[in-house]
């Protein structure tokens, strides 16, 4: 019993198997138990993690490999405790939800996107990577609308290609190395360094591969959107940090990551969908730190991807509140919900200040890692561009979602303050983006590398209140003057308008050629037959020279057998 | 609701921040019988005189950051980092950039709400 205790455990099992489980269980009440307790042993398995090494080997005698199933090292040891985390933290955000199948399909997709993240081999990390594909898919299909459908299949057919680039990478690697092993990658191995690039790079909303975050993320179900805001893009960084450390143009990729969504983010009127481009802008920062790997660099990426799933969590724990009680998240129809929803207001203004990097928050020393970092290395245009792009999260993401919905005009709406069990969920969040901030010495302990930057010197802290401060001042003045493009009901394009507009056209104008082309075909092909049949009536019908022996009925039957017949193997011939 | 909303909205561009001031007093929400208790002891954050001293608050604080500039030295990894005020600058202006670059970029990518024709289903 106790060397049963002893042995190591993939806490990504604890989750999987809950996963199963809840799929099996009729009793809502008796799924939420699953759903909460599964996390706390999934914390066990990791607490009980003693020691760095690759556990749990399956060999695969049929097709010759052995796969590392549990590898538990300085890198997955962060992520898999973030992963934990958010898996409670969603099943609590989730209680009130009556829905067997979105349990299911948020629980399995927590739980594979953890055993992702501690695969040691490419073919286990491309079975789970397929996984969050399409167990996530569902968070997004269950909001029932044509809408939220399109979106799902658009997310699907990404998220599969995906893998299959992973898996085809994959395959190309062992034949280059004969190992499956998922360690450093690098461009430098070539079309199977390229093709498992790209795959990550879907997942991780490189530039132009991004449209389906900010498609899909605000069509999800209230808590579909927490979920899915956790686990996707943050085990795609996971992947990029194991398998690309230090390719530079990583760090040119993600400076434009960081930068774009901050211009959408400002005129885009769902808030759901301005807190998707801001995920697309904090991986940006997190990218950058990727690409410049030092240690220091991915010590920052790690500690802001663990920051990000708590803040961001947050962020989209509060305004699917909002959508819960109000049925909107349109910046254009809130406005004072504070009134109704205080508390709510509260924890959604310590995820704002959070994700902008005030003093005392996680952002402020998380980000700060990844700008020492680019500092570090000389980098001065790119580390310009993030301090830039932080004055921009500031905007969008520190107060246009807290003002439009908390603040700004009354919209008039009373409403109910959010279930307890949202409160609570938001409140330990808050908790602990507050705590890492503080005691950031707690997270430096469980970074992949021996950290002792400093995040609390005087001159930081000036500098940033400096930038914050000019930031609000400018916000404030342009309110004042009437500046700011006021809250409006619109579509935003974004680059997946290349695919559902002239792409769909083209496509449509394609089937419509082929459509025509093969009338046309069968038209001159029905001409000969009909010419055919018409000689062959003359021959058989009842006038004809053959029908004189011969039943009429049974020859029309026979016919019309014959002219099927051939028209089956014309087109099986084209 | 909406429909009611969007067009007094865009009619009157210039006012729009200012009219829902006034649809709003501040002492009348206190009455409300729907406001959240604990909301009740913070409504004096909407109030007028808070919504108009606001950016003289900020302005300020900035400017107090901006001295302690002078006070003492930042230590910066680019010569141009250590300048006093760097940060409030940059911060203003990179603010000020994105927001103001909203204009045409919702002139570019903005369409109607029911552009794509299954979004019509929505809401």
């Amino acid at each position: 019993m106790t060397e049963l205790l002893s042995a190591p455990m993939n806490p990504a099992m604890a989750i999987l198997v809950a996963g199963l489980i809840i799929a099996a269980l009729p009793w809502h009440y008796a799924r939420k138990a699953v759903m909460l307790i599964s996390p706390f042993v999934a914390l066990f398995f990791w607490l009980k993690m003693s020691a760095f090494g690759d556990y749990a080997p399956l060999t695969l005698d049929t097709l010759g490999m052995s796969l590392t199933t549990f590898r538990f090292d300085g890198l997955s040891r962060i992520w898999g405790l973030i992963f934990i985390i958010a898996a409670f933290l969603n099943a609590l955000f989730a209680l009130h939800d009556r829905d067997r199948l979105q349990d299911t399909m948020s629980v399995l997709y927590g739980g594979a996107a953890m055993a992702a993240v501690f695969a040691g081999d490419l073919i286990t990390l491309f079975i789970f990577w397929e996984m969050t594909a399409f167990t996530s898919v569902f968070l997004i299909w269950r909001t029932g609308t044509a809408a939220a459908r399109n979106a799902g299949l658009r997310y699907l057919v990404m998220h599969i290609g995906s893998g299959v680039l992973l898996l085809a990478g994959a395959v190309l690697l062992h034949a280059q190395t004969g190992s499956w092993a998922f360690d450093h990658i690098g461009l430098e191995a070539g079309l199977a360094g390229w093709l498992i690039f790209i795959g990550f790079g879907i997942k991780a909303a490189f530039p132009l591969l991004h449209s389906w975050l900010q498609d899909a993320y605000p069509k999800a179900t209230i808590t579909g959107a927490v979920v899915l805001s956790a686990f996707t893009t943050k085990m795609a960084i996971y992947a990029l940090a194991r398998g690309y450390a230090g390719t530079e143009i990583l760090i040119y990729i993600g400076a434009i990551m960081a930068l774009f969504p901050v211009f959408f983010a400002v005129i885009e009127n769902d808030l759901r969908r301005v807190l998707s481009f801001s995920i697309n802008n904090q991986l940006g920062f997190m990218v950058v730190g990727i690409g410049i790997g030092t240690s220091l660099g991915i010590n920052g990426a790690a500690a802001h991807a663990f920051a990000d799933v708590l803040f961001k969590g947050l962020l989209f724990m509060s305004m699917g509140a909002v959508l819960y009680r109000t049925g909107t998240t349109k910046a254009s129809e809130l406005g004072g919900l504070f009134r109704s929803m205080p508390i709510t207001a509260f924890f959604c203004l310590i995820g704002a200040g959070s994700i902008s990097a005030f003093p005392l928050m996680s952002a402020f020393v998380t980000k700060a890692l990844i700008l020492a970092a680019v500092a570090d290395e000389g980098h001065w245009i790119i580390w310009l561009i993030l301090v830039f792009a932080s004055a921009g999260v500031l905007e969008h993401a520190g107060i246009k979602i807290p003002y439009f919905s908390f603040f700004a005009h009354d919209s008039g709406r009373r409403v109910k303050e959010a279930p307890w069990n949202m409160l609570l969920a938001m409140g330990i969040a808050a908790f602990l983006s507050v705590f890492i901030g503080v005691n950031h010495r707690w997270l430096y302990a469980l970074l992949p590398y021996a950290n002792d930057y400093e995040p609390y010197t005087l001159g930081h802290i000036v500098g940033q209140m400096q930038l914050l401060l000019a930031a609000i001042f400018a916000f404030a003045l342009l309110m004042r003057i009437g500046w700011y493009p006021s809250e409006k009901r619109m579509t935003i394009l974004d680059v997946d308008w290349f695919w559902r507009k002239p792409g769909k056209a083209l496509a449509q104008w394609t089937y419509a050629i082929i459509a025509r082309l093969w009338a046309h075909s069968k038209r001159g092909l029905l001409h000969t037959l009909s010419r055919l049949s018409s000689m062959m009536s003359e021959a058989f019908s009842p006038e004809g020279s053959f029908s004189r022996v011969i039943p009429t009925g049974a020859l029309a039957g026979s016919a019309v057998a014959l002219l099927t017949l051939a028209l089956l193997g014309v087109y099986m011939a084209s | 609701m909406s429909a009611a909303k969007t067009p007094s909205k865009s009619s009157a561009k210039s006012s729009a921040r200012k009219t829902p001031a006034k649809k709003a007093p501040p002492r009348k929400p206190a009455h409300d019988e729907d406001i959240h208790p604990v909301a009740r002891p913070f409504l004096w954050l909407v109030s007028d005189k808070v919504r108009k001293g606001f950016i003289y608050l900020v302005g300020i604080a900035m400017v107090l950051s901006i001295g302690a500039d002078f006070l003492i030295h930042r230590h910066g990894h680019f010569d141009f980092e250590t300048t006093p005020g760097f940060f409030a600058f940059f911060g203003f202006a990179a603010f000020a950039f994105v927001v103001l670059m909203g204009w045409p970029l919702r002139r570019l990518t903005g369409r109607s709400e029911d552009y794509y024709p299954e979004s019509t289903e929505d809401d």
